[in-house]
């Protein structure tokens, strides 16, 4: 019975329903918020950005060709980066796709969600981190709408709707069930906060921004532990280490694979960009040239305004046109922020007023990592940007934003108790007058969230991606093998592609989804050569003709085929989206020089593929049969090895691409599927699987040629096979001896790190069983003492 | 002098002056500063928002041209202007935006002028004036906005037409000057730009309900009065000379003016709310002078008022330490 009473508790709105009067304003408001997508983006996806937004409404597209592997080469060369902490939310989402069968409802879906779900854990935390009474639900609610609706919100995560937005959700959710625990210790209130880890882990993995939030509370709670008795520290302690070490344990299924790049640094791990002088160097040049605004706009609750004239972003407009205006009003917060500290003394209770002072000595902490120019403070910023890590911090207007709202929604809430308190007969007029300035402020969240594209004036970023684009990258998942890159041309000044809405000029301008809808990577910008010494050549390259080198630079990134996209508005292609001296040079001239024949034209032809002037393939070496399982796992069968020759592999360099000998080598594989033959080496039909247990062996087995694993071409991998070495150190099971006295061997080409995701995934299994089986016996022993 | 301060004290003690006239008084002073002040148009013209459907924007291609062009009927007599919005794309580019305008149905147009696109860039109402026109009430009037390259447009197709009346005739004919007057207060009134420009003039009445509850209610003058000026006056005094005086930051003399005031902080034992409020006076001025177009002293309000505020939550903390002590004890 308790555990079902236990379960019917987790329902979100049930406690609330319970004791609260204003459940039917709780839900008009949450389905205010749930139709709010519908009135900004009406009926269009909203999509575009560098994580594409298109896994809100393809999961299953981006679940099998991005995110279940620690290898990734998603419109870029590959590299190594463990995207696994998506797969939990995608699940829920695929099944969600099948259900609604809408792409836009389910798009919209998760532009409300974290709305809805902050709205309601941000409430249930005020309540219980003041204890706060029922005749206190307005404030509390009046709290929650300044946190979710604030126009730094607005800006910082609604307009660019990264997933960070989750935070909104999570970080109240995770520090509500944290008070319930250190308070009670339920362990209910570790058990829920587990499944939302996991659940939300790609949230949790948006470290700067959770840091954004944590570095301005360690502040706070070094005051707390100083104002606290040496008891409640311990106990404290004891439960935080506790509660945060099945939180940490649950996210291994991703967490390990994040933080082995950091230990295995190689050039082809994102972890190298965060510990390079290069990083460095742009942390101080950023915050300096950012580090402009004053704090007196924070506390009115309002963005920085000089940053967004210093870029000419759109809130410029927003400011010209109603901020600049009303810009006093918001002195209403700072006035009742006032009033609470100056009645907190006489109205809280002694908990009450040491969380008061931890949550305000955060906030300052917040206002000034937010702001950073703060006289000769901000030098003291560009110091810290010396910790390893904290470069992470470069663009601190946006990671300490969400972290400062949250708390100065926290203190807002318990000022308007206060002045409740204060003024038992008046505070009506000022709690009407704060939702006033509320709504207010957030009234321009259509014109923000929807503005133009970035250096546009007429091109929105809200698209239906045409039936013409999605056919045609069928047509390439069946014709192209995806062990083949693409070019993109127009060639991007990032890593984007456009693709033009079917009605309108409205545009999807990101992160090239080809190969989340194909299977087949593009490279699509300069960015696309991420760690190579391409990204900063090849628009010169393009600029100068140097087709030559150009067509050098295709054939070692084993790029053979070219898209060729038509219908790109004019004005995208004077936006920043482009480079406009390359773009000048991408002609027929360019294209005549790279391109070989035209394969495949869309149905209203705007996109077309050609094949390139030089092919290649991805492993090349005499005799080779090689077969694409997934993007970790190749097999490949050499025959007739006599002497020492040379294998090698069109991917980037790294270290954790490891060969391993197979016992009993056979060619079965590929006995009647070839698909390609070139330069003496055979590509078979790819069979994709996305896992088989004889990989969790390759933790502990010995890689072979691993002293021979060098780099070539200053990009790609390449090994010597040496037949006498696997003569001299195997036995006869793993080679087998043709009558020239030639030898033929199976190996496993295999990204080792992805491992580290299936051991990692083991123990978030057992702790999330281990977990289970303890909350059940504890409700049932609960409930046998209650008997 | 005490009779002086008592007939205050016992205006300020009736209710009805204070929580009624007062208020009353300042939000007509809001409504008249708004009409006489606010207005970017001489208080004699009249401005009525026109529809937007009226306009549409034609490109015309094949000139590099984008031209804008519009209809609308005149609301009254004396049309003089027509005020918009523009939004300009490239700032400081050399393009030219010509306006013209013509009753409709006329062959030739009956104004034309011309401006640099460089000067239609700041985001405000900007009127487009020409001679005024006396038999204009019920006429239909088209006119055309036209710029190279595409870099002018017009924001959210929203514009005002404006009616210019003589103030000799205002002045000498009541009859027509109350209709005029109360043509203003509608027209003003029901235009959202108007009223948000306006709240400015509400400030007065901001501060008052400020000040009525919280010198009335916290007696923070009165507390402050009793604080000898040389502990607590002098560095506050010095604070403001590095405010006024210096632009740059000297870390040391920074450094020594905290010293100071935390010395006199601590010796006359003030309370943490003490720098709070100074934070709110400095957030005060901040804006005050933001309203003025003065910003030599942002940077240095800025720091202070953030020092005020960690002193204050500091302190907060040590007078919340102390207060576990007592009851310890």
């Amino acid at each position: 019975m308790e555990l079902i009473k236990q379960i019917k508790d987790f329902h979100m709105f049930e406690r609330i329903k319970k004791t609260n009067r204003f459940f039917p304003i709780y839900l008009i408001t949450c389905i205010l918020l749930l139709i709010l997508p519908y009135y900004l983006f009406a009926g269009k996806l909203y999509l575009s950005g560098d994580d594409t937004r298109l896994f809100y409404a393809y999961p299953f597209d981006f679940l099998k060709n991005f995110t279940y592997f620690s290898w990734s080469n998603n419109s870029s060369i590959g590299i190594n980066a463990a995207n696994q902490h998506f797969i939990p939310f995608l699940l829920i989402w695929v099944v969600l796709d099948l259900i609604l069968n809408n792409k836009v409802i389910l798009s919209y879906f998760a532009f409300s969600l974290p709305l809805i779900l902050g709205f309601i854990y941000f409430n249930k935390l005020l309540i219980e981190l003041f204890n706060l009474k029922n005749s206190y639900k307005v404030e509390v609610y009046l709290g929650s709408l300044f946190f979710l609706l604030s126009p730094i919100i607005i800006i910082n995560q609604m307009f660019i709707f990264l997933t960070t937005m989750w935070l909104l959700g999570v970080i109240p959710a995770i520090i509500y069930y944290y008070i319930r625990y250190i308070r009670y210790s339920n362990f209910i209130d570790i058990y829920k906060p587990l499944i939302i880890c996991i659940v939300f882990a790609t949230a949790i993995l948006s470290i700067p921004w959770i840091m954004g939030l944590v570095l301005p509370l360690l502040a706070g709670i070094v005051i707390l532990i100083l104002l606290s008795r040496r008891k409640e520290i311990l106990l404290t302690l004891k439960r935080s280490i506790v509660f945060f070490s099945i939180m940490i344990l649950s996210q291994s299924f991703y967490l390990i694979g994040f933080l082995a790049p950091f230990f295995v640094q190689d050039r082809a791990s994102y972890a190298i960009k965060f510990i390079s002088k290069d990083f460095l160097n742009n942390f101080i040049a950023t915050v300096n040239s950012t580090a402009t605004g004053y704090i007196v706009y924070p506390l009115l609750d309002l963005f920085h305004r000089q940053i967004a004239f210093d870029f000419n972003w759109k809130l410029m407009n927003d400011f010209i046109n109603l901020y600049d205006k009303t810009f006093f009003l918001n002195l209403l917060f700072i006035a009742i922020l006032i009033i609470g500290v100056f009645n907190y003394k006489r109205f809280l209770n002694k908990t009450n007023r040491k969380i008061y002072i931890c949550i305000f000595t955060s906030f300052i902490a917040s206002l000034y990592l937010f702001t950073v120019n703060v006289g000769p403070l901000k030098d003291l910023f560009l110091l810290f940007g010396r910790i390893p890590g904290f470069v992470m911090f470069r663009n601190f207007y946006d990671k300490f934003a969400l972290g400062y709202t949250f708390l100065y929604a926290i203190l807002i809430t318990v000022s308007l108790v206060l002045v409740k308190k204060r003024y038992p007969y008046k505070y009506h007029w000022l709690n009407l007058l704060v939702f006033v300035v509320i709504l207010l402020n957030f009234s321009v969240v259509k014109s923000t969230v929807t503005s133009p594209l970035w250096t546009t004036n007429d091109i929105y970023k809200t698209i239906n991606i045409p039936k013409e684009y999605l056919s045609f990258m069928v047509m390439i998942k069946k014709d192209i093998p995806s062990t083949n890159n693409i070019l993109s041309i127009p060639f991007g000044a990032a890593s984007y592609t456009v693709i033009k809405d079917e009605n309108s000029n409205n545009a999807y301008v990101g992160t090239s989804p080809v190969k989340i809808f194909s299977g087949v990577n593009d490279i699509s910008g300069d960015l696309s050569f991420s760690f190579s010494k391409e990204q900063d050549s090849i628009d010169g390259i393009i600029i100068n003709r140097n087709y030559e080198e150009l067509n050098k630079i295709l054939y070692s990134h084993n790029i053979n085929y070219v898209l060729v996209t038509k219908n790109i508005p004019n004005e995208v292609l004077k936006s920043y989206a482009f480079y406009a001296p390359t773009l000048e040079k991408e002609d027929a001239e360019f294209l005549h020089a790279i391109i070989d024949k035209k394969i495949l034209t869309s149905d209203n032809g705007n996109y077309d593929l050609y094949t390139t002037k030089n092919r290649n393939t991805l492993l090349e070496s005499p005799n080779l049969f090689f077969q694409k399982i997934n993007s970790v796992k190749y097999i490949l069968y050499l025959k007739n090895i006599k002497h020492p020759q040379e294998l090698k592999f069109n991917d980037t360099f790294h270290v954790d691409w490891k060969m391993y000998l197979q016992k009993k080598p056979n060619l079965s594989f590929c006995r009647t599927e070839s698909i390609f033959t070139y330069s003496n080496t055979t590509e078979c039909k790819s069979k994709f699987i996305f896992f088989s247990f004889s990989e969790m062996s390759y933790l502990w087995s010995n890689s072979i040629f691993e002293k021979n694993h060098t780099i070539l071409n200053e990009f790609s991998n390449q090994w010597t096979i040496d037949p006498a070495y696997v003569k001299k150190f195997y036995n006869k099971d793993y080679y087998t001896v043709n009558k020239d006295g030639s030898i033929n061997i199976e190996l496993v080409l295999y990204f080792k790190q992805q491992l580290y995701f299936y051991y990692g995934l083991i123990i978030t299994f057992f702790v999330v069983a281990l977990s289970t089986a303890y909350l059940i016996i504890t409700l049932y022993r609960k409930n046998e003492k209650h008997n | 002098m005490k009779n002086i301060i008592k007939k205050i004290n016992k205006i300020f003690v009736n209710k009805t002056i204070v929580l009624e006239l007062i208020p009353f008084l300042l939000i007509v002073f809001w409504f008249l500063t708004a009409l006489i002040f606010n207005n970017k148009v001489n208080f004699s013209i009249l401005l009525y928002q026109q529809s937007k459907n009226s306009i549409k924007i034609i490109s015309d291609n094949s000139n590099q041209e984008n031209k804008i062009t519009g209809k609308f009927k005149a609301n009254d007599d004396n049309l003089g202007l027509i005020m918009f919005r523009f939004n300009v794309y490239s700032p400081g580019s050399e393009d030219i935006v010509t306006f013209r305008i013509k009753q409709e149905g006329d062959l030739n147009w009956y104004h034309a002028d011309s401006f640099r696109a460089a000067v239609l860039t700041s985001g405000e109402l900007l009127p487009m004036g020409f001679p005024v026109i006396k038999a204009s009430k019920g006429r239909e009037y088209q006119f055309e906005i036209l710029s190279k390259n595409n870099k002018v447009e017009i924001d959210d197709f929203n514009f005002l037409a404006g009616y210019e009346f003589s103030k000799n005739e205002l002045i000498s004919n009541k009859g027509e000057g109350l209709s005029f007057l109360l043509k203003k207060i509608y027209t003003s009134f029901t235009n959202f730009d108007f009223i948000l420009s306006s709240l400015k003039y509400f400030i007065p009445l901001l501060f008052y309900l400020f000040f009525y509850f919280a010198i009335n209610k916290f007696k923070i003058l009165w507390k402050i009065s009793k604080i000898e000026v040389l502990y607590i006056g002098v560095p506050l005094f010095l604070i403001f000379l590095d405010i006024v005086l210096t632009k740059k930051f000297y870390l040391p003399i920074i450094i020594l003016l905290i010293l100071i005031w935390l010395y006199s902080f601590s010796k006359k034992k003030l309370e943490s709310k003490v720098n709070f409020a100074l934070a709110f006076i400095l957030i005060l001025i901040w804006i005050i002078l933001i309203l003025f177009r003065i910003t030599d002293f942002q940077s240095k309000i800025n720091f202070w008022t953030y020092v005020f505020l960690v002193i204050g939550v500091l302190t907060a903390a040590i007078e919340e330490r102390d207060v576990k002590k007592d009851e310890n004890i």
